[in-house]
């Protein structure tokens, strides 16, 4: 005891004695002694004092590595001898959980243990976690749950990995509930709301999860709003477990309210709408200010209809009187009446004194509209959207400089003596324009001057603007975070020029301290190969330490496509130290994927399999099944195997992948090896089967531009019994075929939007040669290119057209006919949905004279105009197209004739005009077309059967692909 | 090896130590000591280093630290080396008679260097010029308060003055009732701002040393 006092008591003061020597204990501290020494006030030679001392410590505590603190001195020779006792602190690394029911989802119980990547470990504090996802836990269910915890420890990082271990018990089931309050619905009409007992197939009561609770509970809510209980309340107020039956017994509080009917007298507006406008549905509330602005959305509704005078109040009525005060527990009507007036039709809006914007520009930036044809057939025009496109204007000049620009509007009614018709007017007074005339920057070390120059885009001369200074300013400080200074700021000042309108800027920036990486760890890996992991972290020792690469390093990981959550932080983010460790903890997706789908096709794809009638098909049906397994980071190397199938009445196929993103560890190279089994009756005339491997790999030069260098083998056999061609020609066509073909194909894509584009071009052009060279049963080369474009004509339409040009040329043929030098299943099959619409699915080109059947070209050439155009709403709308083109026998025939001279001419292009329908949804637009082509081929077919062909029955017939065609599909034709 | 650890381990003097931490920021036992003594240096009482004594002077220098961060944070500014100075010949002139030997002698007797006071000081003149400056501008008192004041309390706050009319007491009155209010305000924001912020205590500092 006496030696606890010894130690415990304090020293007489030291103050003013010089410092001989400082050491840690433990020796081996958290902090790199450098940069330890580096913080410390106190050093070793200096004269000590308790005030020092207390900062000495302050700082230390500051770094957040420490949990407590304590100094010992003894005086030595040379002068004072410090000693800083330290307790070290820990930092929380990977938090894991195992042993969880699968219907549970591991992130929302790791969330809720508060245990966040790198920050202080307490051991004591665990407990709080365990109890929190014990209660998890038994929201879903699970009242019996136990969990408990392991902890392993990173000694040299200070970091400690928790795993928890959850032992769920038993899974509770609803019971039947308790109900209290006033509940105006009977039990038996709550409780079928709820959806907790299942009746159908075999009756009895669902498991409990809190989706569940809450769905029950927003069921009960919306059962009563349905009878205008706009109010009332549902809640759970306990569940109370019973562990021998394994039941859970809701206690429920419901308070149905009072019934509220709103109404809308004087126009006719439909109940959901009402709903949609007065917020006390959504609010489940009713008080004034919920009501004005009732007021306000319905006036507003009414303006943008044409109705620009209408007036809206509303009235309630309770106990069948009027109130003011409104009695949230008596019934109410709620009547909005309405006063329409008389509807306007904007005719015209004109923009006055604009000298620096012109019309159009300005129209773009507004909301309001005069009125169109087809989508606002009224205009567009409200109060509201006139002041908001004043303010608009006004800042649209203000971010050129015009800093003093006024806006004002004036509204004429009677416009050209017509009562209907109303004109707006936008007078703008632009005021001067303020020009920039000179750029400081403060706070900067000169070495650093032309870095931080670089980002600046105001220059002297310019025109000032406040964007101009915000993009500046953005610029400013990513630069100075990706070097590290995370606690950067940057205050700007305006100051007056040496004249009038001419401004100098002046950017002060307050860098704050440089922080490094320390050292990057890596936690949560279990498959995964480290290396490939390490490859793509862009931060390594030493390095400033920049949010934005930390990013980056995350988004490369997250492309990999193998991690479910990459979880990137500092260890001790609140420390206050210059080097800092980075942790990123990955927790790795399931391995296996499955996908499924059900669909089908409606096109002219029907007509028989033995029959050779309806050569150009006729209108069918073909439902479409396909199943595919993925099977990501195969060998913990982030590569993906997959096999996906497809089974319909026209195709059965089988595709095996093995795809290596990031291949080489570069973002822009990925490697793909298919194989696949196709058995296909796409093209009418042949039922083909097609084996084929292939080595694919793609290169992505910059954002627009990429290339593909690709290796195919393919054998594909055609089933003769299928073959429907003139008997002679049988043994030629029916041949099997080996292509091995080495192809390379550009693309360019400069589209705004590839699911739907308004601006922008799409080029791909595709080379292929197919040689003997590489065991091909045919020398031939193939060009097919594409070319794309769209151009916007005013806000809303769209002028879009694209060619496409393909030659097939063979080379080396010797002994070979133009039939047979290039065999049948690689000629060009062209027409359908997504090509000349003119046509049904692959029946473009010459055709067999004898059966009608198409045969493929050697040579293509589509061109196809469309004018897209908004119908109804922003969803619906329209297009008006024009495809012309065909496929042709050999490049030496294609020609731009109208006229097919004969009925076995099929060189000549084909026109055909259309209309169609387009349906915004969120996979890209589903679309209808449908085609009239005034020169649709002609052709000479045989009705009648195989046989009958073979033993001269049937009869030939003349036939012509229909002048009409329609085509169903997703995404536009190009 | 163990004598060896004992031995310098005996021989060392325990210089300071961690007495709590409020966030990031620390409080050292000879911080609480100090501030026992410079109290007692100014009101001209005893020191008492009693565990008591020490948690209660930790938890008004868990206040003075929340106040820093907080003056910290805003930027708040600090007094000027002239109005400390001023303060400190304030003290002096009332505690020690204005004699500079009687105040040394006070400053050896309880152990506190001159700029141990003077800082001490500057905070003391930082913490009102901030709960001043973040408080009153809040606080409106209705007139109708002053005049209940006047009629019901003035007497027990001002009792052995002659009563005044309303109108030449009411400046008196409206301070005394506004810093009532700034006390509330400020009552309630450490009490705000202590529960969200992580306060540690280090137990062994306040626990009692028996012999």
């Amino acid at each position: 005891m006496c030696f606890l006092i010894a130690v415990a008591a304090y020293a007489q003061p030291y103050d003013g004695v010089r410092i001989a020597s400082i050491q840690f204990s433990p020796a081996n501290q958290p902090i790199p002694d450098d940069e330890l020494r580096q913080l410390l006030p106190l050093k070793p030679g200096s004269i000590y004092s308790g005030l020092a001392l207390r900062e000495a410590m302050a700082v230390l505590y500051r770094t957040g590595h420490y949990s407590n603190l304590s100094v010992e001195a003894s005086n030595t020779d040379g002068g004072l001898a410090l000693i800083f006792l330290t307790e070290i602190h820990e930092f929380t690394g990977n938090v894991d959980v195992f042993g969880l029911p699968s219907s549970l989802s591991k992130g929302s119980l790791i969330n809720a243990a508060k245990l966040p990547l790198g920050t202080q470990f307490e051991e004591n504090l665990l407990n709080q976690s365990i109890e929190a996802m014990e209660a998890g836990l038994r929201l879903d269910g699970y009242y019996e749950s136990k969990v408990r915890y392991i902890l392993s420890r990173d000694a040299p990082h200070k970091q400690v990995n928790i795993q928890f271990f959850i032992e769920p018990g038993p899974h509770a089931r609803f019971a039947q509930p308790t109900l209290k309050g006033k509940l105006l619905l009977k039990p038996e009409q709550i409780l079928s709301a709820t959806h907790w007992r299942r009746q159908w197939p075999i009756p009895g009561w669902r498991y409990i999860n809190e989706q569940r609770i809450q769905s029950g509970l927003r069921n009960i809510l919306n059962a009563y709003r349905k009878r205008n209980h706009l109010m009332a309340v549902a809640e759970v107020k306990r569940l109370d477990y019973q562990p021998t039956r394994r039941i859970a017994i809701p206690s429920l509080r419901i308070e149905a309210g009072p019934r509220v009917e709103v109404r809308a007298i004087g126009t006719k507006l439909g109940k959901p709408l009402l709903r949609k406008l007065v917020p006390i549905y959504e609010e489940q509330a009713i008080d004034k200010d919920l009501l004005l602005e009732g007021n306000r959305k319905i006036a507003s509704l009414l303006h943008a209809r044409g109705f620009f005078d209408a007036k809206v109040s509303y009235e309630v009525e309770q106990d069948a009187n009027p109130v003011e005060d409104i009695d949230p527990q008596k019934d109410a009507f709620v009547d909005y009446n309405i006063e329409l007036g008389q509807r306007f039709k904007v005719a015209q809006i004109t923009f006055t004194g604009n000298r620096y914007y012109d019309r159009l520009t300005l129209l773009e930036r507004i909301s309001i509209r005069p009125a169109t044809i087809l989508r606002y057939r009224q205009g567009r025009y409200s109060d509201e959207l006139l002041a908001a496109d004043r303010t608009t204007i006004e800042q649209l000049y203000r971010s050129s400089g015009f800093l003093a620009a006024k806006v004002t509007t004036g509204v004429t009614r009677s416009h050209k003596g017509r009562e209907d018709l109303v004109a707006v007017v936008i007078e703008i007074e632009e005021g001067p324009q303020s020009f920039i005339e000179s750029v400081r920057v403060e706070g900067i070390a000169d070495s650093d001057r032309p870095i931080i120059d670089s980002q600046i885009s105001a220059q002297p001369g310019q025109p000032y603007s406040i964007y101009t200074v915000n993009t500046d300013r953005d610029r400013i400080l990513n630069l100075l975070y990706q070097s590290g200074y995370s606690e950067a700021n940057l205050d700007t000042r305006i100051l007056a020029g040496s004249s009038p309108n001419n401004v100098t800027i002046v950017y002060n920036i307050q860098g704050g301290t440089q922080h490094f990486v320390r050292e990057v760890v890596i936690t949560g890996l279990k498959d995964t190969n480290l290396d490939l992991v390490k490859r793509r972290i862009g931060l390594k020792d030493g390095d400033p330490l920049s949010n934005t690469e930390i990013y980056a390093s995350q988004r490369r990981l997250y492309d990999l496509g193998i991690f479910a959550k990459v979880d990137a932080a500092q260890q001790n983010p609140d420390g206050d130290t210059i080097s800092k460790i980075l942790l990123f903890n990955l927790e790795e997706a399931s391995r296996y994927s499955f996908n499924g789908g059900l669909g089908a096709e409606i096109a002219r794809i029907g007509g028989g399999i033995t029959s050779f009638d309806s050569p150009a098909g006729g209108a069918g049906f073909s439902p479409r099944l396909s199943l595919g397994v993925n099977r990501t980071n195969f060998l913990g190397l982030g590569h993906t195997v997959g096999a996906q199938t497809r089974l319909s009445n026209i195709q059965r196929r089988v595709l095996l992948s093995y795809l290596a993103p990031q291949f080489r560890d570069s973002s822009k190279l990925s490697l793909t090896t298919t194989a696949l089994y196709d058995d296909a009756r796409n093209v009418r005339t042949f039922n083909s089967k097609r084996l084929e491997g292939a080595l694919q790999l793609a290169q992505r030069l910059n954002l627009a531009n990429s290339i593909q260098y690709r290796f195919t083998y393919r054998r594909v056999t055609i089933d003769e019994s299928t073959l429907k061609v003139a008997p002679t020609l049988i043994p030629l066509l029916a041949q099997p075929v080996r292509v091995g073909s080495f192809s390379s194909t550009f693309i360019q894509d400069r589209r705004d939007d590839p699911v739907d584009a308004k601006r922008g071009r799409y080029t791909t052009v595709d080379f292929g040669v197919a040689s003997r060279a590489f065991a091909s049963s045919a020398n031939f080369l193939r060009l097919l290119t594409r070319n794309s474009s769209y151009y916007r004509l005013g806000r809303d339409i769209v002028f879009a057209r694209s060619i496409n040009l393909g030659i097939l040329t063979p080379y080396r043929a010797t002994g070979l006919t133009s039939q047979t030098d290039i065999p049948l299943p690689e000629r060009f099959f062209s027409g359908g949905a997504y090509s000349h619409r003119g046509f049904p699915e692959n029946q473009a080109g010459p055709r067999d004279l004898t059966t009608g059947f198409p045969i493929g070209g050697k040579a293509l050439l589509i061109n196809n105009l469309e004018l897209r155009f908004p119908l109804l709403g922003d969803n619906l709308g329209g297009v008006f197209f024009h495809d012309a083109g065909n496929v042709y026998s050999d490049l030496k025939r294609l020609n731009l004739s109208w006229n097919q001279k004969n009925v076995s001419d099929f060189d000549y292009m084909v026109h055909s005009l259309g209309f169609g329908i387009r349906y915004r949804t969120p996979i890209g637009p589903v679309r209808i077309d449908l085609a009239l082509t005034p020169n649709a081929p002609r052709f000479n077919g045989f009705e009648g059967s195989r046989e009958d062909l073979l033993f001269g029955r049937g009869r030939a017939a003349q036939l012509r692909v229909n002048q009409f065609q329609f085509h169903i599909s997703l995404g536009q034709a190009f | 090896m163990l004598q060896i650890f004992l031995l310098a381990f005996l021989s060392a003097d325990l210089l300071d130590r961690l007495a709590l931490s409020i966030g990031n920021e620390i409080i050292t036992e000879q911080q609480v000591l100090l501030h026992l003594r410079t109290a007692a240096l100014i009101n001209g009482e005893a020191v008492k280093e009693t565990p008591v004594e020490k948690r209660r002077a930790a938890q008004k220098l868990i206040e003075l630290t929340l106040i820093r961060i907080e003056m910290n944070n805003n930027r708040y500014p600090l007094p000027t080396p002239e109005q400390i100075t001023t303060a400190l010949t304030q003290l002096k002139q009332q505690r020690f008679n204005a004699s500079d030997a009687t105040f040394a002698a006070a400053l050896t007797q309880y152990r506190v260097s001159e700029n141990e006071l003077k800082e001490s000081l500057k905070w003391q003149l930082a913490t009102l010029s901030f709960i001043d400056f973040r408080f009153r501008p809040g606080v409106q008192i209705p007139e109708e308060e002053l005049r209940d004041y006047f009629q019901y309390d003035y007497q027990k706050e001002f009792g052995k003055l002659a009563k005044p009319t309303y109108n030449e007491a009411r400046p008196a009155i409206l301070e005394v009732v506004t810093q009532q209010r700034i006390d509330n305000l400020l009552d309630r924001w450490l009490n705000q701002t202590e529960s969200s912020t992580r306060v540690r205590w280090m137990d062994p500092v306040f626990k009692e040393v028996k012999p």
